[in-house]
């Protein structure tokens, strides 16, 4: 609806169909992040974390639960 | 002599690789489907000694991505079937080498790879490119940090090195230009410690 009363669209992309804009986008990824702009963050879940192997699917559920913050680990 | 060195060399692998476990157990896709618990299956696969070029790590911690549901959907690979290996991205220590291997066991490294949801995965990386990846990415064998020591790397790290440094995020570097951040593993120290288990 945000995007209809604005005639705005939202398209995805596949990665590797841009290889040769990779690496300026990074470079700005990569200047953000110096700069403080955006932070590195890592998720090893809810309740003490994801643990063993058995845990990988639990860690893709709460991926999709959208209430990680960073990047979701599960230690083996 | 030479000969006598390599003669040496080759039955240390071979006794390095006799330490090995037979079986690891792997996440599997066994149906195409984006619903990730009825794709796939932990499977008891059987680790191979390492080829030239390879290394086997046993995995320490994993990440969890967006793509691991879109692979296990068949999203990336179209036409191919299951049963295939899922998992892109981990961190472990090396257990067992190649003879070309750019690591030595008992190097601690994160890599990304297709089927990182394993306990054991063999990583193939020759010194000029990685062969069986997709990404054919350059390799570079040692760390690099910018100016404000965050690790700006490679898509083959070792850690122990430098698990002092407070943020972390891991770039492939190609051609000295950073092109693809494939790992955010974590800003502090502490983030390593938990993940690593005993590294």
């Amino acid at each position: 609806m945000k995007l209809l009363m604005k005639s705005a669209s939202c398209n995805g992309f596949m990665l590797f169909h841009y290889p040769q804009m990779m690496p300026s986008a990074f470079e700005n990824l990569r200047q953000l992040l110096d700069s403080g702009k955006i932070v590195s963050k890592v998720d090893n879940g809810p309740d003490g974390g994801f643990h063993g192997i058995e845990a990988i699917p639990d860690g893709v559920d709460y991926l999709y639960s959208k209430k990680s913050i960073g990047k979701i680990i599960v230690n083996l | 002599m030479i000969r006598i060195i390599q003669l040496f060399r080759d039955f240390f692998i071979f006794y390095r690789n006799m330490t090995l476990p037979r079986l690891s157990r792997q996440w599997l896709v066994h149906k195409l489907t984006p619903d990730f618990r009825s794709a796939t299956r932990l499977d008891d696969v059987e680790i191979k000694p390492p080829g030239k070029y390879e290394m086997i790590v046993k995995n320490v911690a994993v990440g969890v991505s967006a793509n691991d549901v879109n692979f296990a959907a068949g999203a990336y690979l179209p036409g191919t079937q299951p049963p295939f290996p899922i998992g892109f991205e981990a961190v472990g220590t090396v257990a067992a080498v190649g003879e070309k291997s750019i690591a030595k066991e008992g190097d601690h490294v994160a890599y990304v790879q297709n089927g990182a949801f394993g306990e054991y995965q063999t990583v193939t990386m020759s010194p000029n490119k990685n062969r069986e990846g997709t990404l054919k990415l350059r390799v570079h064998t040692g760390p690099k940090f910018d100016r404000n020591r965050n690790l700006v790397s490679i898509n083959f790290v070792f850690l122990k090195r430098h698990r002092h440094f407070c943020k972390v995020i891991l770039v492939v570097v190609r051609r000295g230009v950073p092109s693809h951040i494939f790992l955010g593993l974590g800003q502090t120290s502490d983030d390593f410690q938990i993940q690593s288990g005993d590294l």
